[in-house]
This record gives structure tokens, sequence and C-alpha cells, in this order.
């Protein structure tokens, strides 16, 4: 024991602080890749890590041009980390229950510290992560990148655009205030009119004739664990694909 | 490979070498059927002498196609591909190592920094917003009491502003669904030309065509918003109904079925659809657009164009009642 401490202490003793910070199995074990500052590091930083391993090592120059993508890919996956980041402290304080759920968005308004600027970050960013999604299906349209190869992962967009309207508005119900109840109220009408299937479709979607604790619940479970979920897997496959495809599209 | 391009094929033309190829291949013992004697897999003998001096080298070449014959012809076939794809490599000197790993950058740092940035920047932008800017939360839910205007969260105002000229089916199920579903999903098999991948507005026409269609689609959405609102579909329906004596013009359900109506459903559909031709064929008349890419612009571009507006309408122009009005009336105040 003694011995293997034996050159971390040396190293203290003689004020080779750095040394001894970094030339240890505890530093090495969490941080496997030396900084990134040589192409063997920059290749294996990538490699080592779970979150950035969804990048290649190198890209084509074009790609970084910030013109042609504006980000807007990248930033709606963010706007879904600040979602599901917020959404989760949001749960902290909220219960899905018609008698009280209007109480706690109060009581997160006026009581919990930080709460009311909690609850405004997770709507905005909620209507930003539409619009941003929204803009990104333009700019992949507008430059081409839906074409062959692409065909599949545009197909994969459409069901995550499709995701996150739903996503939005399965929220919307939760503060059971008057705005949210008849937001619902119009857009379970809407379903409602669904050739054939209509009446199916609007009772599946309130759980029950009238909106209530029943469709609270639902679109609950819906909004914080079951489309959270299904998106990620959509996700997962989208950013997959990118890969496949040979990374994003560029001139030929 | 016993199937490449031999010297002497030098000046032949490519039928020629074809069929050259074909012989070899049929020397060789390619495309012949497997021996059926049982024996394992021993090198075929070439079954007919070979006519051209083939370079002797038919065992190894069999050695590569052990197995189940490959037909002459198809052997032949990547014989005259290796040809063609040897010929651009000559012709093309592949990059450099120097010039590729120019082309290519670095993930870290170059692109997560840009992520990194641009994240930090929206984050800081939403935190602000959310300090200055307070989110509505109205009075607690109250089923008996109906707001005027009760309305859809703003991404769907789009299909509220439809619902108010047609067929609930129609503006809330059926066309968000084909559009969603089916016309979205459907461009890039119809749109297959990868010449203008990469670029914006790839096309010498794009930017044209897509204002033109902009500004046409706008201008004919909001006709046709005023047109509903001033005139109407179901009253000038109602008069011509009565003056030739045809109810049936007025019908809600005709021979039972709702999405029979005229008022409704035909002259609606007709309403959206006949704007779209319209354009295609002014396009074609004006910009005489060059490819499938070109309509592409356009069609998408006027679905764009018909989400905005009707989004803006349905927001910022609908009051109590859901009636057309000014943002600033003060009939747009919801009340209870
Ligand atoms: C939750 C929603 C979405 C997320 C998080 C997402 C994320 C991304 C990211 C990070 C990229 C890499 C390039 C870039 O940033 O532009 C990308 C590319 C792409 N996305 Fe999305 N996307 C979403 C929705 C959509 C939608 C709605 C569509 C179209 C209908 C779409 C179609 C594509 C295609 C075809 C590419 C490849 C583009 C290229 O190669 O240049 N995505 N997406």
């Amino acid at each position: 024991m003694m011995n293997e401490l034996r050159p971390f202490l040396e190293d203290l003793s003689r004020g080779n602080f750095r040394r001894a910070l970094t030339e240890n199995r505890v530093f090495k074990a969490w941080f496997r890749t030396g900084y990134p500052s040589t192409p063997r590091n920059q290749a294996l930083i990538m490699f080592n890590n779970v979150f950035l391993h969804l990048h290649p090592v190198r890209i084509r120059r074009e790609s970084l041009k910030i013109t042609y993508t504006f980000c807007l890919g990248g930033l709606s996956f963010f706007l879904f980390l600040i979602l599901t980041v917020s959404g989760v402290l949001l749960m902290f304080y909220y219960r899905p229950a018609t008698t009280v759920a209007y109480q706690d968005m109060k009581d997160l308004q006026t009581i919990v510290n930080f709460g009311l600027m909690l609850r405004n970050l997770h709507r905005y960013s909620a209507h930003g992560m539409v619009i941003v999604v929204f803009l990104h299906m333009l700019r992949v349209f507008y430059t081409g990148s839906y074409k062959p190869p692409r065909e599949f992962n545009w197909g994969v967009g459409a069901i995550l655009l499709f995701l996150t309207f739903f996503l939005s508005f399965t929220g919307y119900l939760l503060p059971w205030d008057q705005l949210a109840v008849w937001a619902v109220t119009v857009g379970t009408n809407m379903a409602g009119a669904t050739p054939f299937i209509g009446e199916q479709t609007r009772f599946l979607l309130l759980g029950g004739y009238e909106i209530g604790d029943n469709t609270l619940i639902r679109w609950y479970v819906l909004h914080v664990i079951a489309l959270p979920l299904v998106i990620s897997i959509f996700m997962a496959v989208h950013f997959w694909r990118i890969r496949k495809d040979g990374g994003i599209s560029g001139p030929l | 490979m016993a199937l490449d391009k031999s010297p002497d094929m030098e000046g032949m033309t490519p039928a020629e070498r074809a069929a050259l190829y074909k012989q070899r291949a049929a020397a060789l013992g390619i495309g012949k059927a497997p021996n059926t004697s049982g024996a394992t897999a021993a090198p075929a003998k070439p079954a007919a002498p070979s006519p051209v001096a083939a370079p002797a080298l038919p065992s190894t070449a069999v050695a590569e196609r052990p197995g189940p014959a490959v037909p002459a012809k198809v052997a032949a076939a990547a014989a005259a591909r290796r040809e063609q794809v040897a010929a651009v490599a000559a012709r093309e000197a592949a990059p450099s190592h120097k010039e590729q790993s120019e082309r290519l950058v670095y993930v870290w740092p170059h692109l997560v920094t840009i992520e990194f940035m641009s994240a930090m920047l929206l984050l800081f932008s939403l935190v602000l917003v959310s300090v200055v800017l307070q989110a509505p939360l109205i009075g607690h839910a109250n089923l008996d009491k109906t707001p005027n205007p009760s309305k859809a969260p703003w991404y769907f105002l789009n299909l509220q502003e439809l619902l108010l000229h047609m067929h609930p089916a129609l503006a809330g199920v059926i066309v968000p669904s084909v559009v969603l579903f089916g016309l979205i999903p459907a461009i890039p098999y119809i749109d297959r030309n990868t010449a203008d991948v990469g670029k914006w507005f790839g096309t010498p026409k794009a930017v044209r065509i897509s204002v033109f269609t902009f500004i046409y689609s706008t201008f004919v959405l909001i006709a046709e918003i005023l047109f509903d609102e001033l005139i109407g579909v179901k009253p000038l329906l109602k008069s011509i109904a009565d003056a030739t004596g045809q109810p049936w013009l007025v019908d809600p359900n005709p021979l039972g079925i709702g999405l029979l109506s005229m008022t409704n459903v035909i002259v609606p559909l007709t309403l959206m659809i006949a704007p779209i031709f319209l354009l295609l064929w002014l396009l074609k008349l004006i910009y005489k657009p060059d490819t499938i890419r070109d309509y592409m612009f356009a069609l998408f571009t006027g679905f764009v164009a018909a989400f905005i507006v009707l989004t803006i309408s349905g927001t910022f122009f609908r009051g109590q009642g859901m009636r057309l009005m000014w943002p600033w009336d003060p009939r747009q105040e919801r009340v209870e």
C-alpha cells in the first residue's frame, strides 16, 4: 500500500502537484484520455466518451459552417435536454390530480424557490422546441438534405415532429387552469371528428366522455414518461442514421 | 485476375471487349453448373480450349469463385465494371493524404465548441426570458364556464383556423394526417435528384420560385379567409341552391354521408387544391421550372406559407366567437 502511494507522496513533497493529481489510477480511471490537444487524444476522447461518441472523430470542413445548419438539429436536442432536467425538477412539486394540480402550480410560482423561473423555463423551452424543430425541418428541406440516402431519416424526422407536437400538447393540460382544459377540449373535439373511430379516439384521449381526473393522469403519464421515452428512441435512431448516411449532407 | 483487361484489348470497342470477356469466362469454366460427380470443389478444367491467348492463370482464377457457378454474363459484367472503375481512378488521382486531411477537421475542438457555444447562448436567452416574462396561469379549470374565445395552443391554431371553414374531420384530422404522414414523408421518394444537395436553394431558380410561391400563397389564403368571412361558402351556396331549386347543394349530409357535403367538404377541398394547380401552372408559365426539385420548392414553400398564415390568423386575428378582427380589437379579450 505504502509502496503504491510513494510516487504520489514524492510528487506532492516536491511540489509537483499537477503530476500528483493526474498520474494516478483514480484520475486515469475517470479521465481516461489526456487533454485532447493532440490528434491521438482528439480521436480517443470521441471513442471513449459515451456522449461524444454520437459524433465521428472527424467531419468535413463544410459541415462546420454555422450558416449551413444554424445548429438547429443540435439545438432541438439541447432543448429536449433542458426540458428533461427542468421537467424532472417540476415533478418534485406537481401532483397530477384535479383537486391539487392547480394549487401545486400556484405554490410553485409563489412559495418554491426559483419555482416561477423553473416553470417559465420549462414552458418557453417547450414552445421553443416546437419552433426550432420546425425550423430544422425547413433547413433540411431547403438544403436538399432529405435526398438519397437520407430518405429514411427524413421520415424519422417527420415522426419526431409529430412527437414534439404531441409532447407539447400533453404538457399543456397539466396546470389545470381554464387555458389548459379548454385548449384540450378544443383539441380532443377535433380528434373526435375522426371518421369512423371519432368517438373511440376521443374516449381514448380523455379516459371518459368528459375531461377530468382520468384525462389528467393519462396526459401526465404520456407527458412525463411514455412520450419522452418514445421520442428518445426515435432520436437515437435519427442520430445513428446521420452517421450511417455519411454524416450530414454537403455539396458533392 | 484472369478477367481483367489485358493488353490485347487496347483499341477494341466495349462491345467487342464484352464478348471477349464472355468467351474467357466460359473458357475458365465460370458459369458452369457445379460438378455433379460429388467431388469437392476441385478446380474445374477449362471446358474448351481458349480461343484467345488468355493469361495462363486458370486455376487461381477459378479458385477465386468456388462453389456454385457465377453466370458468365455476371462475371463479364463485373469485369467490364472493374475496367470502368480503373479508368475513372486513373483519370482522377485519389486525393492525397494531405488534401484529405485538409478537408476533414477534428470534431473536438471544432464542432464541440460550436455546439457548446450555441447551446449556452440558447440557455442564457431562455433563462433571461424566463426571468422577465411570466408564463400565463389563469383561473382554476371550470368545465361549466366556457371561455370565449377558447383556443388551442398556438401551434394548433392553424388547424383551428381551418376548422372555421370546413368539416371538422377534414380540418382537424384528414388534412393534418395527410400532410404529416403522407405528403411530407413522400417528398424524398418523388424528388431524388441529388445534384443540389448541400446547398441552400440549390437550383438556379429556387429562390425566385420560393419567393413567388410564398407571396402567392399568402395572398390566396388571405383572400380565401376574407371571402369566407365577408361572403361565405355557405351563404353563397344557399342562394344558389334557392335560386336553382337544388337543396342538396347545402345538405350537410347528402346520402347520409357528411364527407360528401358541398359546403363542408367538396367546396373547401376544391378551394384548397385548385390554387395549388393554378400555382404550378403559373410557375410553368413564368419561371419554366427545370426539374422536379423546382416544383418541390414551390409545393413545400406553399405548405410553409399556409402553416404560417393560418397560425397567425388563428392566433392574432380571431377574437370572441372566433370572428375575424384586428389584433387590437377589444373583442379579442377572453370572457367567460
Ligand atoms: C426532435 C426533433 C429533432 C431532433 C432532435 C433532430 C436532430 C438532428 C440533428 C442533431 C441533426 C444533425 C444536423 C443538424 O444539426 O442539422 C439532424 C439532421 C437531420 N434531420 Fe433532424 N432532428 C429532429 C427533427 C427532424 C425533423 C422534423 C426532420 C424532417 C422532417 C428531420 C430530418 C433530418 C434530416 C433529413 C437530417 C440529415 C440532414 C443532413 O444530412 O444535412 N429532423 N437532426
